[in-house]
């Protein structure tokens, strides 16, 4: 009985001889596990940016929107309101004993305004809200302060400013304590927003906030004077969101005087299920590019089958020869078959290594984001070797059932 | 196992096991037309310490015997027994197992495996063996000390001339001191100085007591050894000593012991096939 590790030697003393051919073998798996590693990498990086992009909107976030997402039901409103969520109603939802699992409420009114400040304009999306905007938006203040409950009780004319806003109206200079016109209205800068990024949809540093009150009053003009755009909800934590959920619903349907549900005049939208349409796509993407990854280490296995039986055929002599010097069946066909697991392996390797230096360079030339994940290259070794092993099965078997006689003729 | 000098009977009138008994064996290839018998029922016994040569002109069947005494191949028919062992009807694995301890080989083309250096090349069936590195080595060195070739140990093969390189094969088929050593034109591919170092070696190894078998075509090669059996057409047609065997010319023999294989007649199948 061979050993294993005589069994290894002699494996890698034949891998070593035939060095260039072996080098061709491994080529096929190395290829296609470098390729593997790239792709799932290209793929998991853009999840991570949509992750990423998605929860900077706000974490444990529920946006409660106007009109029923289950057809056109009743047509309610009237009075010329343009929606059915006002500030009434998120005082309710802000009530902790009808609610407990929601620890914030932000109501929202937005409209594209003009702008100007000395010589400079500017358009941008003006974000009337209340404090707890800040909190559930994970948005932080780099200069001055956020509006306070003071400022909404008054209507003070008093505005935040993103850092694009800023630049393009005060550029080089903190806007802080400057003055700015928005709509006919002159507004007095109390804060600057640190930036944010661009989210999936929206840039989040083009905007300008300011008291909720003061956007009703002044700036949307024309709509009911309490009717809001969006209500933010923030549930307690992850596990709470579903709650959340449920509560926001009742509160808002009693409040409305809505018995059936399904007649819902707002609909609520948990932020996971943004997150996952967002991941669903890139999601797709990944699979397919893993699935063309996985046919290319498919071909690198028939590449290993192929270069095996060519091996086998070219050391006939050297199979009866083992075999008449006492070598069993089984012996030989562990040695091709360690011959083939030891390629895999070694294209594994290469391959990753391969991949890591891709992974370095593609996001220099593409600008997307390459996320090298370990069990990723575990996984990806071992199924090298695991190809190694699958396709070395037939010529080991074919090496191991030569007859020693026809074996030796063989020269 | 005594190895000073050869022994056919015990001390006491009883007999040892013959190391090969071959009775009646029969060996065809392929099937229906294309059947060919290249061994009609032929017996064969040869003791320990035998120096025995077997030869037959070309297309005999000397290889097809060769393999059957070597357990590289089972015979179609008939017994076979290695060192007191029935060895007709074993599978792959046993036979290979059985080659190691019972069997050294040494190849007309030497069969060396040219990535391996001598001392490797003398090292494998050890390695099959289950030997451990450090005894294996040891052994393998002593081995190519006998064969006078310890100096050249780290050479490969296409370092070597075609005798030495048939020294290193001798030497493999030593290490593990095998029941018999069986070797097939083992100077069919070397010059008439190396050929006679090798037949050297060989009556070496007789005088130490060892079992050899020497398959040749050649009459020349065939009187080194002590018994010679002529075979033709896959039958014993004569077996004694070389002597005996030489009687006259090289080539016709005129053997005392000259048998006619009553069997052959008798066996309905028997040469049918041949003479069809
Ligand atoms: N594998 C085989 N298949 C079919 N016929 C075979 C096979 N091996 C040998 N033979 C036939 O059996 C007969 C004996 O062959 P064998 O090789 O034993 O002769 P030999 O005495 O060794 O000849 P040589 O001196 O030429 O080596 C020949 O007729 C040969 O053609
Ligand atoms: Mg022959």
């Amino acid at each position: 009985m061979m050993s294993l590790r005589e069994t290894l030697r002699a494996s890698i003393e034949a891998i070593a001889t035939h060095r260039s051919r072996s080098l061709l073998t491994v080529l096929g798996i190395l290829i296609g596990i470098a390729a593997v590693i790239i792709t799932v990498g290209l793929g998991e990086g853009s999840q991570a940016k949509v992750t990423a992009a998605v929860s900077s909107l706000g974490s444990n976030l529920l946006v409660v929107s106007p009109g029923s997402s289950t057809g056109t039901g009743g047509v309610r409103g009237g009075l010329g309101s343009a929606s059915t969520l006002t500030l009434a109603d998120a005082t309710a939802l802000a009530s902790h004993l009808d609610a407990p699992d929601i620890s914030a409420v932000a109501p929202v009114v937005q409209k594209n305004e003009a702008m100007s400040a000395g010589g400079n304009t500017w358009s941008a999306p003006v974000i009337g809200t209340t404090p707890p905007y800040l909190g559930i938006r994970s948005r932080q203040i780099s200069f001055g302060s956020f509006i306070t409950s003071a400022d909404v009780t008054s209507a003070n004319e008093v505005a935040i400013l993103g850092t694009e806003v800023s630049a393009e109206l005060f550029p080089g200079q903190n806007p802080v304590g400057q003055t700015i016109n928005i709509n006919g209205s002159s507004f007095s800068v109390i804060g600057l927003l640190a930036s944010a990024g661009s989210s999936a949809t929206t840039n989040q540093d083009d905007q300008v906030i300011v008291p909720i009150t003061t956007a009703q009053s002044l700036l949307v003009g024309g709509r009911s004077g309490t009717s809001v755009d969006q209500i933010l909800l923030q549930a307690k934590s992850q596990n709470s969101i579903s709650a959340a959920y449920q509560e926001a619903n009742a509160l808002l349907l009693q409040a409305h005087q809505i018995t059936t549900p399904s007649a819902a005049d707002f609909t609520i939208t948990p932020e996971t299920q943004l997150l996952t349409t967002a991941t669903s796509v890139s999601k797709t993407l990944t699979f397919l590019l893993t699935g063309i990854a996985a046919v290319s280490l498919l071909v690198g296995g028939i590449g290993v089958m192929n270069i095996m039986l060519v091996s086998v055929t070219e050391r006939i002599a050297e199979i009866g020869l083992r075999k008449a010097l006492g070598a069993t069946p089984r012996a030989i066909l562990r040695q091709f078959l360690t011959e083939a697991l030891l390629l895999g392996l070694a294209g594994g390797i290469l391959g990753v290594v391969l991949g890591i230096g891709a992974s370095l360079i593609v996001p220099k030339l593409t600008s997307n984001p390459v996320a090298l994940s370990v069990p990723a290259i575990i996984g990806a070794v071992v199924v090298a070797a695991g190809i190694g092993l699958t396709f070395g099965v037939y010529p080991a078997s074919r090496a191991a059932r030569l007859a020693p006689i026809d074996a030796l003729r063989g020269d | 196992m005594s190895q000073d000098s050869p022994v056919e009977q015990g001390r006491d009138g009883r007999r040892t096991v013959p190391v090969i008994e071959i009775s009646e064996l029969r060996k065809t290839y392929g099937t229906g037309e294309a059947a060919v018998e290249a061994i009609r029922g032929l017996d064969l016994v040869v003791e320990e310490g035998e120096f025995l040569s077997v030869m037959a002109p070309s297309g005999s069947g000397k290889s097809t015997l060769m393999h059957i005494i070597g357990c590289l191949d089972t015979p179609t028919s008939g017994r076979y027994r290695l060192a007191g062992r029935d060895v007709s009807n074993l599978d792959e694995a046993e036979l290979a197992r059985i080659r190691n301890r019972y069997i050294g080989f040494v190849f007309q083309q030497f069969h060396l495996l040219r990535h391996l250096t001598a001392v490797s090349n003398v090292e494998l069936p050890l390695v099959y063996a289950g030997l451990n590195p450090t005894d294996r080595r040891v052994r393998a060195i002593e081995a190519l000390r006998r064969v006078g070739l310890a100096d050249r140990m780290h050479h490969r093969p296409t370092q070597l001339s075609g005798g030495q390189q048939q020294r290193v094969a001798i030497a493999r088929a030593l290490v593990t001191d095998p029941t018999v050593i069986l070797a097939d034109e083992p100077t069919g591919n070397l010059d008439s100085a190396s050929s006679e170092e090798v037949l050297g070696w060989f009556g070496e190894f007789h005088r130490a007591g060892r079992t050899v078998v020497l398959i040749t075509h050649e009459p020349d090669v065939a009187k080194v050894a002590s018994r010679v059996v002529r075979m033709r057409d896959g039958v014993v047609v004569g077996d004694g000593p070389p002597e005996l065997i030489f009687v006259g010319t090289g080539t016709t023999f005129a053997g005392a012991t000259l048998t006619e294989q009553p069997q052959d007649g008798s066996e309905p199948s028997g040469g049918s096939a041949g003479h069809r």
